[in-house]
């Protein structure tokens, strides 16, 4: 340590204190937890003494293992590392940031999901506590998502497929449509390997055929799921006690939980905007279908939207997650939501169920940017069974009932009770899941 | 570490997140929009505070992976400020292979942002600030070719937004760009000045904020709430009052209490301190003049009296002549003001330098590069400008617009306007050699023209007169063919009355001879009757009286002929 008293400093924070130890030219590997008499630490930041500015975390480690990783499903990231990088720098190539750059940019586009925008903010991200808040956020949200595709996929199956799972699966299942608080990793990493062992007992087709590659690991070592729940003990730890993990850590075990999913880098998620219809005269039936693709480094012209005509109609509002084609993509919604498309906006804004308030009748969903430690409610949807969406719910049935099934009442005035009465379907369509998988619904 | 809280005439920035209230609802429903377009706008009067609502307000709702705010104005030209601004971030690197957009091939902004977006990875926020400079101070070239890199800017690949600020007297500019970017006005926020809810907000936020060193009396903050609006009112029937008043009254109100200008100590706003302020009057305008008349005092010696009137020509060339700041390099401010009458180039250097300190200027990004710390400020000098000097900016402005486009599509002044700028050439100093060249040339241009122009009146004047000649000619001489076809008409109308009168007076003879030859032979028939011939005598009986009758009306027409010969 430095022997300037100035430079080794508690900086006291109005919730805490700020440590701000120079190291020579090096991370540290651990962080030392010191507290004064107001709190412990929530930011500690390392600072190189001969530049005296804040180190990032580069990346390196997790561009290199990744992009080797998805090579196999980008041909541009194949191109990159067969035909950009000199064979003289091939051993390290990462250390040079021409290369590196390009990597990360490659990495990012080639996740045309939530998972683009995800390493967008972790490769961005400069401040410890927020990679490590984004570490957790990846992980829970890519379990998410594969755990909201197995049982979108299961849910299609007919009846007697269903009846099939066995209670004590059904059991750890329930916890996703009855919880009180957004569950944890660990829970997820389970759920997976209960739904993974579920689509094996049925034969059913995996909604991710790569998932065959984890079959072994998922029924013998489970290294895969060990790695999720060191992610998770991270949290608990820093709950515990607010020490965090190194960046090197974080980094570590985060590339690990990525490249074991590498085939993520294959699928696509893709908003279905709006469905409309054309028909003129003789000619025959298409349908226009308006959608966005998620992901970052997208053309953004004509705010993302792109248009096209399907032989068929699709479930509007909804997110898919498309491997090749994509009207043979598989519909995430009510687990997955597109908000902008439910209120009629352009451009994307994916949410993701977090937990569901039996009582209180109230669905939650999260969006992108909430991270974990942070206070920031105010970006959650919650969708509540009110007396004014109740309302709405009556008014549909008696249009229902009615002849001409006008719906103007509901457009008028912008729309407003109609993009209310859209919330209103995510609730319900929640209902739907429950009772096919539980023979319960809310009344 | 205690903080003052108000931010006198500064914007707020990232770094004033906590000591930012009153504006939670234009945050939120910002926020929402910057998720549903790629371009916003954010318009209101001036001093509504739309600069801080996006640096500080917006700014606070992302963490910094999520936010790479870039701040645009316009200087002397939008396209180059945004140029430098993107340079700055690190746009101007070398790149080692072509960059592609989808297949296009990067170049100029396009490259500069794929650049910036390398080097950080972060969406990149272009605010532009201040925007309505563009249409104040700018030309046609200069905003099209800025909607050109507007649109070229939403079809990249990188994630950017933008943001632009605007007072909202000049929305109706936006028609043009709007056109060419449809989705400018898609997404908008009007910021509304204050009412007293928010200023309750602010006041209540505050007092709230643990490390603030200025707190409000717990149960008199309605009231004090109440009096502060209510002064800064004023006599005006309006909900609302102007955020900057607001700020420079609450800094005055801590100066009163505290008399502590470094504004480190505690301070506790009551009723009481609040009423010992008395009257409020124009906040900004008296402090502006307070200052003034401060500095004028200050410079002043007792061999030479620095007078207000100096102080606020110094200030002048700070405003435009809408009354919005305008920044100004030192050295341009050196040359506008040089040969001014007591204004030396040490008193312009300290005066700059006081205004800086007493916070009526800041400098800006670029070195040596100077403006005024709000626009009320500047409306406020604006307001001050005697007829003369207003004339003498709108010259200035006229000149300069003219002479910035390019000398191939300039158009040269008009007579018009030469002589709007002839009477003021005197005070127009500092004007430089090229615009010198071109008001000559203009003068020159129309000086030929006129001569042109009266060469070819004089033309057209002599054929005038010819052709007047000419019909001047025709009409005498058609005149005298008039006449002389008027006596030949009257002589052939006389020749024409003497023979009709010669021909009446033959048929008269003729008939008098008739009549004469009737009686002889009514004479002879009625001789022949009496000599008794009775079977023709009826016969004889019925000639004579039909000679008779035809006597009678050959009679009758003689009277008419002699009538006739008689008229004249």
């Amino acid at each position: 340590m430095s022997e300037d008293p100035i430079d080794n400093n508690i900086i006291n924070h109005d919730e805490g204190n700020e440590v701000v130890m120079h190291v020579e030219n090096q991370q540290a590997k651990s962080i030392l937890n010191i507290e004064k008499n107001e709190g412990g630490i929530h930011n500690t930041n390392i600072y190189n003494t001969i530049e005296r500015k804040e180190i990032k975390p580069a990346n390196k480690y997790l561009c290199r293992n990744l992009i080797e990783a998805i090579q196999e499903y980008s041909p541009k990231v194949k191109n990159f590392l067969e035909m950009t990088i000199d064979d003289s720098e091939r051993a390290n190539w990462e250390t040079q940031d021409s290369y590196l750059n390009k990597a990360k940019d490659l990495l990012i586009s080639s996740y045309a999901s939530v998972l683009g925008d995800f390493l967008r903010k972790i490769i961005g991200s400069d401040k410890q506590r927020d990679y490590f808040g984004l570490s957790q956020a990846i992980t829970k949200r890519t379990l998410q998502l594969l755990c909201f595709s197995f049982v979108s996929s299961l849910w299609d199956q007919p009846k007697e497929k269903v009846q099939q799972i066995t209670p004590e699966q059904l059991k750890q299942l329930k916890k996703l449509f009855y919880t009180g608080v957004e569950p944890n990793i660990s829970y997820y990493a389970d759920l997976f390997r209960t739904l993974v062992t579920i689509f094996g007992q049925l034969q059913l087709e995996y909604p991710f055929e790569e998932i065959k590659t984890m079959e072994d690991d998922l029924n013998g070592e489970n290294a895969f799921i060990g790695i999720c729940k060191s992610i998770d003990a991270f949290r608990i730890k820093f709950g515990e006690n607010e020490t965090m993990p190194s960046i090197d850590e974080i980094e570590k075990t985060l590339t690990s939980f990525l490249v074991t999913l590498n085939f993520l880098a294959a699928y696509k998620m893709v908003s279905v905007k709006d469905i409309g219809y054309e028909s003129v005269r003789k000619n025959s039936i298409q349908f226009v279908h308006t959608y966005s693709l998620l992901g970052v480094n997208k053309t953004m012209e004509g705010d993302g939207q792109k248009y096209s005509y399907q032989d068929t109609g699709k479930n509007t509002d909804a997110v898919l997650l498309i491997r090749d084609k994509y009207p043979d993509g598989l519909n995430l919604f009510p687990f997955i939501i597109d908000i902008n498309a439910l209120r009629d906006q352009r451009l994307v804004k994916i949410c993701f169920y977090a937990w569901n308030d039996e009582n209180d009748k109230t669905l939650v969903y999260y969006d992108l940017n909430k991270i974990p430690f942070e206070d920031n409610d105010e970006s959650d949807v919650t969708i509540e069974k009110n007396k004014e969406l109740e309302e709405i719910e009556n008014d549909l049935i008696a249009i229902y009932k009615s002849s001409d099934r006008d719906i103007t009442g509901l457009k008028a005035n912008d729309g407003e009770k109609y993009k209310k009465m859209k919330l209103f379907e995510v609730y319900n369509t929640f209902q739907d899941a429950k009772e096919t998988f539980f023979g319960i619904a809310d009344s | 570490m205690k903080k003052y809280p108000f931010k006198f005439l500064e914007s707020y920035n990232n770094k004033d997140t906590d000591i930012f209230f009153g504006r939670d609802q234009e945050i939120k429903a910002l926020y929402e929009m910057v998720f549903q377009s790629s371009i916003l706008l954010v318009y209101g009067a001036s001093g509504t505070g739309k600069t801080s609502l996006i640096q500080c307000g917006l700014a606070g709702k992302f963490k910094s992976y999520d936010w790479l705010a870039l701040t645009v104005r316009r200087g002397n030209n939008i396209n180059t400020s945004l140029e430098r601004v993107l340079n700055d971030a690190g746009g101007n690197q070398a790149g080692e292979e072509e960059e592609t957009n989808g297949g296009k091939i990067l170049t100029g902004i396009s490259k500069q942002i794929r650049n910036v977006y390398l080097n950080n990875f972060k969406p990149i926020y272009l605010i532009f600030d201040q925007f309505e400079e563009l249409y104040i101070l700018g030309n046609r070239d200069e905003q099209d070719k800025f909607i050109l890199a507007i649109k070229e800017l939403l079809t990249l690949e990188q994630p950017v937004k933008l943001i632009i600020s605007i007072r909202e007297e000049y929305l109706g500019y936006l028609y043009d760009f709007e056109r060419a970017v449809p989705q400018l006005l898609r997404k908008k926020l009007r910021v509304e000045p204050m009412n007293i809810d928010k200023v309750t907000d602010v006041l209540v936020g505050i007092n709230n904020h643990k490390n603030s060193n200025v707190h409000i009396k717990d149960d008199e903050i309605a009231a004090i709430t109440e009096g502060i609006f209510n002064r800064l009112k004023g006599a005006k029937k309006s909900l609302t009052i102007q955020l900057p008043y607001l700020q420079v009254f609450l800094d005055k109100l801590y100066i009163e209490i505290t008399n502590d200008e470094s504004r480190e100590q505690d301070a506790l706003i009551t009723n009481d301190t609040l009423v010992g302020m008395g009257d409020i009057g124009d906040v900004l305008r008296d402090f502006l003049e307070s200052q003034v008349k401060s500095i004028s005092e200050n410079k002043s010696t007792a061999g030479k009296i620095v007078s207000t009137d100096t102080i606020w020509k110094i200030l002048s060339p700070f405003s435009t002549l809408e009354g919005t700041k305008q920044p100004i390099l030192l050295k341009d401010l050196l040359e506008q003001l040089n040969g001014k009458e007591n204004i030396t180039e040490t008193l312009v250097k300290q005066c700059v330098e006081e205004f800086s300190q007493r916070r009526i200027l800041n400098s800006t990004d670029t070195a040596e590069q100077y403006e005024l710390t709000h626009d009320t400020l500047a409306k406020t000098i604006a307001e001050r400008r005697t007829d003369e000097d207003i004339a003498l900016l709108e010259i200035r402005r006229l000149i300069k617009n003219q002479v910035a486009t390019n000398e191939n599509a300039r158009e040269y002044f008009t007579e018009k306007q030469l002589n709007f700028i002839e009477p003021q050439k005197a005070r127009l100093e500092n004007l430089s050699k090229e615009e010198e060249e071109w008001i000559e040339k203009s003068r020159r241009k129309v000086a030929s023209e006129k001569i042109q122009k009266e060469k070819l009146q004089r033309k057209q004047l002599n054929r005038a007169r010819i052709v007047a000649g000419v019909i001047l000619l025709l009409a005498i001489v058609a005149f005298f063919a008039a006449i002389d076809s008027y006596n030949k008409t009257k002589l052939a109308k006389s020749q024409t009355d003497l023979a009709q009168k010669r021909l009446l007076k033959t048929y008269l003879l003729e008939i008098e001879r008739y009549k004469k030859d009737i009686e002889i032979k009514t004479i002879n028939l009625s001789s022949f009757k009496s000599f008794g011939a009775s079977d023709i005598a009826d016969r004889v009986t019925f000639t004579i009286d039909s000679l008779n009758n035809i006597t009678k009306k050959l009679a009758k027409s003689s009277d008419s002929l002699k009538g006739l010969i008689k008229e004249p």
